[in-house]
């Protein structure tokens, strides 16, 4: 790199490249190309002397499965460049490289607690249920629970339930961490304290000067009087009231006045919820299942076994850590402490002055602090600390990539100039509260870093899209919403995406704090005739035609009872018209009778086509040998859903859903599943989220702020900075953490004392600051800010502007000829490059390769498979027989009896030949099929077939493979049970043993004049191949029935 | 020995020349006689090949045997004498369940170990193969690192012993290290020994006692490729040696003319000039994609004459599945070595489900789960047959709805009265078995289920059977017996179609395992970016590669265990002998997208990525992920079928045109043939806000049945109840609910609502939960029997539940409508309605809802409660109000029969419904959250609400405000 195009902060991305013997965390900026740095420093560990020994042990973790392969990979391309570029031919060091561990943080951690953490009492083989997800698991919970609580006295209990259900504390439990349980357990609240009787007095005292209160206030003294009266005096169930009206104050009366009982009850109420939360936990465990949560416990499990944390330090574990800035800090610290070295203390760094960090060159994080936006699972402050120990110089460094390859270097003035402030100090939502009177508040908000432009991003711009405020004010803020949509719709619609500095649309992304104001978007846009890529997880699946249709057709084609979904199937997939199903229910008698699917012909044409496509997917929906992949494909082409699916998305979109879907199916096909198995996947699923087709040129794309982390637009248009993204309300019970991030429970929204929820607030603000960080970062050409001062009403001082504090109406509105200079200068955006259709050309084998001869399996030939025969030879493992097939012909004793014979003494002594059935009976009799066994060998040695085969003139073999041409077109592939050859006379005999059970009344002539009917193909086949073996012999093909204890030679037996 | 055996242990470098110069001249010296002779190859993908490379040449075998480890292990076994017989897997894990269930017992989550052991007992398959491999490797279950598995693995050898039985593997390695005795019998003749690589080591021993049984021993093994250090592969061949006792010698033959060793030698060593060569790579932009762009190469490379092509999938998957149907559909004959897979029978899936029932404790989930197979099966008895799935998830819902439990057992009372059959049914399903059983007992059970319920007995269980005879009183764990059934059933049949099975052809689609050894003309890679290459794994917890190489460090043989790090190894040099082995090219595929991921481009595996740097294409592109992607190709998948004959587009369209009024393809029909004789209350309220429920409900009377999991509302039950105790209370002195009589004194009634509250707690269990609910349920019913006498004029009539009588009409329009429904409690100043002064009660216990005749005069909101006051004024009540009774204080609103005028206005839209047979919809657009408005079948791909609200203003014009 020349002087001049050195970067402001090449120095640290050199250091963090090359010198891997040390520890770092590395401040990166947003689109400062911290993965590429990380690829780099990985690249120059595999290239160092003892690099395999080194990656072996080293872990690069990360926040999705995804993004850590992709580390692995983008080192692999730096590494084969420099391989390349050194003119070298060693790969040797890819090869190290392949031995590291790239994952998500999770299952670094499983994978130390299965490597090590045996012993540690943890759930090794966990399955992992997301916390939306365990809706069913709860719910089998609290059934199998016992609904005793042992943690509270009774009479508290009994407290507690006069006045809550217990299904109050259900919420809390589920939701509540170990460590936080245990807590609560430990804080049994004292004897029941009851309202403050204090305050009634109060309440009695109101009045109003406004008679039409009085009433109520009356009201609402009588209610609180009985209320006290019935607590004192009676035992029975009293829920806490509300006042009826606001008059007199009565609202703050009523909290004050049930605040006593109101924190004695959360505080029991927390205890029965730690109770059942933790018996929720072993009963996970015994099912089997983790959740998020019990992941992190399980991974501090490690940490609190000092032998194991000591043998695991003692391997020399070096550990990257990428987003360290959305790392749970217990997670974090498992990965600090096991690169610490031995003997270190627990916990004490980075917090103790004088104690070890990581070992040199084992321990880096990678983060950037204005991007945490996951506080509900990470820390913040976790990061801060440790970075902040770096920039001290314990454990390690810290370097700033300052310089964005990203952002143009107009958005890097603006946000320079005016995002110092909202990170400031001077917000006070950027300090924590003051610790105590008269101290000053701490700085809890990350630090700003300057951005600083790279040396080829564009110059870019940043301009406002006026909005126009309506004369009218839209009433309420969807209303507000739906009308900046409209305005921005619009303005999209005149001036097309070089309007506003684009290619094509697919270079432009919309985005918004909040999935709700998408889905508006979309509508709105949508109406404009905009066609959109809403890339959140918000698009239900059951709203996809393929999805949609598939899952009706299985419906019915699993309950074809079910007259609903029939309806919905006809009208939609067969177009059939609503007034004739209407007409036709009627006449069937009702919905309740459904359609007379099994007979078609009782309805008129249209319906009963429809019905007759159907019928014979219904009546095989349980078939044996079905396969769900042709089951699926042949009802797509019998409904035409492919065509269909093209006429209503030319995209293929919707074609690619259906692509993806019978993939889906043939996959869980192949697991033996059928139509029914494929049913409940498809309606479990239905109301899933998936990605609304991929990203294409003509669409405009539509993210959330969270989604858009990471990626990066030509033209980044933000929606909705006028509004505030509000929160849910919560109800109930609630688990909150207080000023320190202690959880505390609280009775309700009222009970929360004011310190906390404003320290909570805080803490919101702030990370939307950074949300607003994220959104502001991502595009590379174009930043578009609709905005009107007075848009949306009454300022909001929650809204991204009001947080921003940037004067929005002083940037400079887009300019058309501007915006289309910026297109057309800029270079073509390295998306992918699709050829559109296949350029193999679709060639008609010439078959100038000749086709080979057919192979014929002469246990398949005859009517009925030779099962023992397929069972035993190397082609029978191609066709798997099925269970029941297999039983009904006892393959385990027609091998028994095959193998007895194959070993059979023929020319031994009568005492030999009394061995070998005894040896051979002892197997049978551990198989279970004894008695049969006996039978069937004494008939053998009685019969004259037995006899006769003894004789001295034959060359005998048995189980005598054969594989030789069988006539012009096939080569015969088997194994015949016996073959005996008489040289001298030139005979040679076929004998096959058949161990088929006898039928009910049959006779021994018609059970042999069977076989010999039914394996005539078979022993055909095999005297044909032998023939090329024995030139000149006559041939004779013997069936021997172990059943009968007698042979029939079968037809067509003869030359 | 009288005959020397004679022994021969060569080395060849390619499959080519160890075929031209042992394995030919090896199968064709037994020509002509009637002799047997074997060949012992890996897997059956080499015995196919071997026999396709005889058929191709014209070499006919007889008494050649071509057997895989597997089949050769049935011969030596049954020659063997002092051999214990081995238990199946199935059995194997029955004990080593059971022990682990034994150490489970006396622990709770509080004991250390207790993790330990419920981690291994939701993995002991996994544990059972480690100590299958440990057994392989030489060592015996004292060597496992862990205490814990030492212990109980020890446990279970003794287990197995008591029973009777060994290890296959012990009863493997004594028979092949141990020289057999002059007399003992052997099975005599020639053998070959081919293809088999140091991963075949487990089979080391079972191949050695085979070879220890016959006197004419020719083994072939492949070179081991020199890499400075003794690896795997070396260790092998000297394995061979000392249990042959010869030395290996190399084949001296030139190497073949055209190999593409190059390309393999890039990924396991360095590269080489043009490593790439003969190398292709076709990237599909999905895999649906790639598998097209792999069948038309197959196509075309057999079009200039490939004469043997492999085509190697990582499994059998869809991709496998879907080139298999293009391949079909071009016409390109194939042999398929891969399993596929399809349902198996009826009866089994039926035994299946059944089994899954018992496992969950006899659950009414499970048994919707089993009902469509009794039904399809035609088992059960004849009601039941008549029971369908809507109607029997019915029952479970309002029994569940009282009960809050899963247990089937809790609710058979309940079905009893009202759905008999499905009582009887689960009747014969339960009781649910015991926490511990005989194998006898439990296949008892079964087999009696499956006769009671008509099902087929399982077949197949016989050595079960055996085993449970031999194991006599001997008790195990309920879970442990049905996970061993469930084992003995199948999970899945072969597929009917059979196409590409037992046949020869020039392509052969197949595993690395099988193709390897072989020589092919061309090799597919497929789905080469699918898993990672070469697959690590993850070693199981009891047994890490950590204790792996400290076993090895002190193990018996050289061998010993495979770490990861082995197995990658041995993968790669696999792959690579392949490429060795391949003449003219080799063929990567791969996707640059996963269908599940469309949004996330996939990366080339290491050796793909190897292959696009050294060819220069990296270079070319300026990256690697460039070159991946450039090369990238969206096939001919994505050509469109042609559809332009469907007329089914045009009534899509206009289904979804929003200038259209909705007509017969959009909710409506003939009104002469199709309006209901009588609408319900609810319904008609429903539908004024959006007639897709009557349409549904009341003209074509069907309904949704849900198929989400039963789940507790306790709302729901709390107010059910209520109002059911209500009205028991209520009308206790009469003959029954419905007729009028006379309103009990309000202490006579509180009686009865006290007993009926105590009846229902004593029915529930005796738990804190069931506590809270009958404390709030009391609550509840007080409060609201209060509230109804405070309401209750003196010396009432009263009626609670009560039908609304046949014919009762309300003004609609021009016409009057009959309207059906259960009004909650009727208060009469008279036994009877006719001249009376009526007050109606609809019990509230939830929900915030308000009482205004303006309000349902806009929405419609509520409306069900003004029709039943209707209905009361047109059977001939004087006059009246309907009162809605809540909970909370302030919590009684009402509205009086003046009103009816103002209230009933919303009643215009039904209207025009029913006089024009159009309905259409206003069903909102799906919120993100609940509640969701109407839910459509499932076909029914939604219709915007705005779409749908122009088409209403279109049919019916706009409507006037209704401003009260
Ligand atoms: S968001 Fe992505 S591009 Fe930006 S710094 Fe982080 S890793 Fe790099």
């Amino acid at each position: 790199m020349s002087d001049a195009l050195r970067l402001i902060d090449h120095a640290a991305r050199e250091r963090f490249r090359n010198e891997w013997y040390r520890n770092f965390a590395v401040s990166a900026n947003a689109g400062s190309g911290k993965t590429t740095a990380i690829s780099e420093r990985l690249a120059a560990m595999a290239l160092a002397p003892d690099g395999a020994e080194m990656l072996r042990k080293t872990a690069v973790v990360t926040f999705t499965k995804k993004a850590a392969a992709q580390i692995g990979q983008r080192a692999r391309a730096v590494l084969l460049k420099r391989v390349g570029t050194a003119g070298g031919r060693n790969l040797a060091p890819l090869d190290h490289l392949e031995r590291a561990f790239f994952g998500t943080i999770h299952s670094f951690c499983l994978k130390l607690a299965q490597t090590y953490g045996q012993t540690l009492g943890i759930n090794l083989n966990p399955e992992v249920v997301s916390d939306d997800n365990d809706e069913a698991l709860w719910e089998e919970f609290l059934e199998q629970d016992t609904m005793q609580f042992s943690s509270l006295p009774p009479e508290q209990l009994t407290a507690f339930l006069r006045h809550a259900p217990l299904e109050d504390v259900f919420a809390l439990a589920r939701q509540m961490d170990d460590t936080t349980a245990r807590r609560f357990l430990k804080r049994v609240p004292g004897r029941m304290v009851g309202p403050d009787a204090m305050l009634l007095k109060e309440i009695l005292a109101v009045t109003s000067k406004r008679k039409d209160s009085l009433p109520k206030i009356a009201a609402n003294q009588a209610a609180a009087t009985e209320w006290l009266r019935t607590w004192k005096e009676e035992t029975r169930y009293l829920p806490l009231i509300d006042p009826d009206g606001t008059a007199g104050g009565m609202v703050v009366l009523f909290d004050r006045f049930f605040a006593p009982l109101k924190n004695w009850l959360a505080t029991a109420g927390a205890v029965l919820a730690a109770e059942l939360a933790e018996r929720y936990r072993a009963w996970r465990f015994e099912r089997g299942v983790q959740t998020y949560a019990d992941q992190i416990d399980a991974a501090m499990a490690v940490l609190r076994d000092r032998e194991i944390l000591e043998r695991i330090r003692a391997e020399g574990w070096r550990v990257i850590l990428d987003e360290a800035q959305d790392t749970d800090p217990q997670q974090f610290a498992v990965l600090v402490e096991i690169t610490r070295p031995p003997g270190a203390e627990l916990h004490a760094w980075p917090d103790t002055a004088e104690a070890v960090g990581p070992r040199a060159g084992h321990f880096c994080l990678a983060g950037d602090g204005q991007q945490a936006i996951y506080g509900s699972r990470a820390d913040i402050r976790n990061f801060i600390r440790h970075t902040q120990a770096f920039a001290r110089g314990a454990g390690g460094e810290l370097l700033n990539f300052q310089v964005t390859f990203r952002a143009p270097h107009a958005v890097v003035e603006l946000l320079n100039a005016t995002l110092p402030a909202t990170f400031g100090k001077e917000r006070p939502y950027n300090c924590g509260l003051p610790p105590s009177e008269g101290t000053s508040a701490p700085m809890l908000q990350v630090p700003y870093e300057p951005l600083e432009a790279g040396p080829l991003n564009v110059e870019g711009v940043a301009r406002r899209l006026p909005l126009v405020v309506p004369p009218t004010a839209p009433s309420g803020v969807d209303a507000w919403q739906a009308e900046e949509i409209r305005q921005v719709a619009e303005f999209f619609k005149q001036r097309g995406p070089a309007g506003v500095g684009a290619r094509t649309w697919g270079e432009v992304c919309v985005i918004a704090p909040r999935n709700g104001w998408l889905l508006e978007a979309r509508k709105g846009f949508e109406a404009t005739g905009l066609k959109v890529a809403l890339q959140t997880k918000k698009n239900r699946n059951g709203d996809n035609p393929a999805y949609a249709w598939l899952a009706g057709l299985f419906a019915v084609v699993c309950d074809p009872d079910n007259a609903f979904e029939w309806v919905g199937v006809l009208r939609e997939i067969f177009g059939v018209s609503d007034a004739l199903l209407a007409i036709e229910l009627r006449r069937e008698g009702g919905g309740k009778n459904g359609f007379n699917w099994d007979d078609p012909d009782t309805h008129p044409e249209a319906l009963r086509g429809a019905l007759a496509t159907l019928r014979p997917f219904i009546l095989q929906a349980q078939d044996e040998g079905v396969s769900l992949e042709r089951f699926c494909t042949d009802l797509v082409k019998a409904t035409r859903l492919e065509e269909k699916i093209w006429l209503v998305d030319p995209s293929g979109g919707v074609a690619g859903e259906l692509e993806r879907l019978l993939a889906q199916a043939a996959e869980l096909g192949l697991e033996g599943a059928g139509p029914r198995d494929w049913w409940h996947e498809l309606a479990a699923h239905l109301d899933d989220g998936r990605q609304a087709g991929k990203p294409t040129d003509d669409a405009i794309n539509l993210l959330t702020a969270h989604s858009a982390k990471g990626l990066e637009w030509p033209v980044v248009v933000v929606l909705g900075l006028w509004r505030e993204p509000g929160m849910a309300t919560a109800h109930g019970l609630r688990l909150i953490p207080d000023a320190n991030g202690q959880m505390g429970v609280f009775f309700d929204g009222a009970s929360v004392p004011a310190d906390t929820k404003e320290a909570r607030e805080r803490e919101r603000l702030r990370e939307l600051v950074r949300l607003l960080y994220v959104t502001l970062t991502r595009p590379r050409r174009v930043l578009v800010l609709p905005w009107a001062t007075g848009f949306g009403g009454k300022a909001k001082a929650d809204s991204f502007a009001a947080l921003w504090g940037a004067d929005l109406g002083e940037i400079a509105e887009m300019d058309e000829a501007e915006l289309a200079e910026i297109v057309s200068s800029s270079t073509k955006e390295g998306t992918l490059e699709f050829i559109p259709d296949s350029k193999t050309k679709m060639t008609r084998p010439l078959r100038h390769a000749s086709a080979l001869p057919k192979r014929v399996l002469p246990h398949q030939l005859a009517h009925k498979p030779d099962l023992t025969r397929l069972a035993m030879h190397e082609s029978g493992l191609d066709a798997p027989v099925s269970a029941r097939a297999l039983a009904d012909d006892a393959v385990d004793y027609g091998l028994w009896w095959h193998e007895t014979l194959e070993f059979m003494p023929w020319m031994d002594d009568q005492e030999a030949v009394t061995a070998h059935g005894a040896e051979r009976l002892a197997v049978a009799k551990a198989a279970g099929f004894w008695k049969r066994a006996a039978t069937e060998w004494s008939l053998w040695l009685a019969s004259d077939v037995r006899a006769e085969l003894c004789d001295s003139r034959w060359k005998r073999q048995a189980e005598l493979s054969v594989f030789a041409p069988l006539d012009e077109k096939g080569w015969m592939d088997g194994v015949i049970d016996l073959v005996l050859h008489d040289p001298v006379a030139a005979q040679v005999w076929v004998l096959d043993w058949k161990t088929n059970r006898r039928r009910t009344g049959e006779t021994d002539q018609a059970l042999l004049r069977r076989l010999g009917d039914e394996y005539a193909p078979q022993l055909a086949a095999y005297g044909m191949s032998v023939r090329v073996f024995f030139p000149g012999c006559a041939v004779r093909l013997l069936v021997y029935s172990t059943a009968v204890g007698g042979w029939v030679e079968t037809v067509g037996g003869g030359d | 020995m009288a005959n020397p055996p004679r022994i021969e242990l060569l080395l060849s470098r390619h499959a080519d020349t160890a075929w031209t110069e042992v394995v030919r001249p090896w199968l064709e010296a037994g020509r002509g006689q009637l002799a047997r002779a074997f060949v012992v190859v890996a897997t059956r993908g080499q015995a196919h090949g071997l026999k396709q490379r005889c058929l191709m040449e014209g070499i006919s075998l007889l008494g050649v045997e071509f057997l895989t480890p597997g089949l050769a292990r049935q011969k030596w076994r049954a020659l063997a004498t002092g051999l214990r017989q081995v238990l199946g897997r199935e059995l194997l894990l029955l004990g080593l369940r059971t022990l682990i269930a034994r150490r489970l017992a006396p622990l709770t989550i509080m004991d250390g170990h207790w993790g330990f052991w419920k981690s291994l007992q939701s993995d002991p398959e996994r544990a059972l193969d480690d100590f299958d491999t440990l057994l392989k490797g030489g060592f015996r279950a004292e060597d496992f690192p862990l205490e814990p598995m030492r212990g109980i693995f020890t446990e279970l050898t003794a287990w197995a012993e008591a029973h009777g039985a060994g290890f296959a593997s012990i009863e493997a390695e004594r028979a092949g290290l141990t020289p057999l005795p002059e007399a003992a019998k052997r099975i005599g003749g020639r053998l070959l020994v081919c293809g088999l690589g140091a991963e075949q080591w487990g089979e080391f021993f079972n191949v050695a006692a085979f070879v220890r049984r016959m006197n004419d021993v020719t083994v072939i093994l492949s070179e081991p490729v020199f890499r400075g250090r003794a690896d795997s592969e070396e260790k092998w061949v000297e394995l061979w040696q000392s249990l042959l006792g010869v030395l290996a010698q190399p084949i001296d033959a030139p190497p073949p003319a055209e190999t593409c060793e190059p390309v393999g030698a890039l990924w396991t060593r360095e590269p080489a000039d043009n490593a790439t060569a003969h190398t292709t790579v076709l990237v599909g932009r999905a895999r649906a994609d790639e598998m097209v762009l792999v069948a038309d190469a197959i196509a075309d490379r057999l079009a200039h004459g490939a004469e043997n092509i492999g085509v190697i999938f990582p499994k059998a998957d869809a991709a496998y599945l879907r080139l298999c149907t293009l391949l079909r559909a071009r016409e390109v004959p194939f042999a398929d070595l891969l399993e596929g897979a399809a349902m198996p029978p009826a009866d089994v899936q039926a035994q299946r489900a059944l089994i899954a029932f018992y496992q969950g404790g006899a659950r009414i989930d499970d048994l919707l789960e089993l009902w469509p197979l009794l039904r399809a099966l035609g088992a059960g008895n004849d009601e039941h047959v008549n029971l369908t799935l809507a109607v029997v998830r019915r029952a479970c819902e309002r029994s569940f709805d009282e009960l809050h439990t899963h247990a089937l057992a809790a609710h058979v009372e309940h079905w009893k009265q009202e759905e008999p059959a499905l009582a009887e049914i689960a009747e014969k399903l339960l009781p649910a078995w015991t926490n511990e059983l005989t194998l006898s007992d439990a296949l008892a059970r079964f087999e009696a289920v499956c006769a009671s319920l008509g099902i087929v007995e399982p077949e197949g269980l016989g050595p079960l059977e055996a085993f449970a005879e031999k194991a006599g009183e001997e008790v195990f764990p309920v879970a442990v017996v049905l996970a061993t059934l469930e084992e003995f059933l199948p999970q899945k049949s072969p597929p009917a179609d059979r196409t590409g099975k037992g046949v020869f052809a020039r392509v052969t689609i197949t595993t690395r395992r099988r193709a390897e050894g072989l020589a092919w003309s061309h090799l597919f890679l497929t789905e080469a970016n699918a898993s990672v290459w070469p697959d690590r794994g993850q070693p199981s917890p009891w047994l890490t590669d950590e204790h792996r190489e400290e076993l090895n460090k002190r193990g018996r043989f050289t061998l010993g265990l495979f770490t990861s790090e082995h197995r990658a190894a041995l993968e790669k040099e696999g792959y690579a002998q392949m490429a060795r082995d391949t003449r003219c090219e080799m063929i990567f595929s791969a996707a640059l997208f996963d269908e599940e991921n469309p949004e996330l481009p996939l990366a080339p595996n290491s050796w793909v990525e190897r292959v696009l740097w050294a060819s220069g294409a990296a270079a070319e592109a300026g990256g690697l992920e460039e070159a991946f992607a450039r090369a990238a190709r969206a096939t001919a998948v994505g050509s469109k079928p042609d559809g332009s004959d469907l007329k089914w587009k045009t009534i899509w369209d206009g289904r979804r045109d929003a200038g259209r009024p909705f007509d017969e393809y959009f909710f409506a029909g003939d009104s002469a043939m199709i309006t209901p004789e009588k609408w319900s209350a609810r319904r008609v309220e429903q539908g004024v806000q959006d007639p897709a429920v009557l349409w549904f409900e009341s003209v074509l009377g069907v309904r949704r049945v849900p198929w989400e999991p039963l789940v507790r509302v306790r709302a729901r039950a709390l107010g059910q109840l209520a109002h059911a105790l209500l009205a028991e209370a209520l009308t206790a002195e009469q003959v029954g609910a419905g007729g009028f009589g006379p309103l009990p004194l309000q202490a006579e009634t509180a009686e009865h609502l006290a007993q009926a509250l105590a009846a229902k707690r004593a029915g529930w269990p005796a738990d804190r939960y069931w506590d809270s609910f009958h404390a709030e349920l009391t609550h509840a019913c007080e409060v609201l029997l209060g509230r109804t006498y405070e309401i209750a004029p003196a010396k009432a009539f009263i009626a609670a539940e009560w039908n609304i009588p046949r014919g009762a009409t309300v003004r609609c329009g021009e016409e009057r409508i009959e309207v059906g429904g259960r009004v909650d409690l009727v208060l009469s100043d008279r036994p009877g309605w006719r001249g009376a002064t009526v007050e109606i009660l609809d019990f509230k216990t939830g929900g915030d809802v308000k009482l205004s005749a303006a309000r349902m005069a806009r929405d419609g909101r509520s409306l069900q409660l003004a029709l039943y006051l209707a209905t009361m004024q047109a059977l001939g009540a004087e006059s009246g109000r309907v009162w809605m009774v809540k909970i909370e204080s302030g919590g009684t609103m009402s509205l009086g029969m003046e009103e009816l005028d103002v209230a009933l206005r919303s009643l215009m839209r039904l209207e025009k419904f029913i006089e024009s047979g159009r309905y259409g919809a206003l069903t909102a657009d799906r919120a993100e959250y609940p509640p969701y408005g109407y839910t459509w079948p499932l076909a029914c791909v939604p219709v915007p609400a705005t779409v749908l609200e122009a088409k209403f203003e279109k049919t019916f014009g706009p409507e006037e405000d209704i401003n009260v």
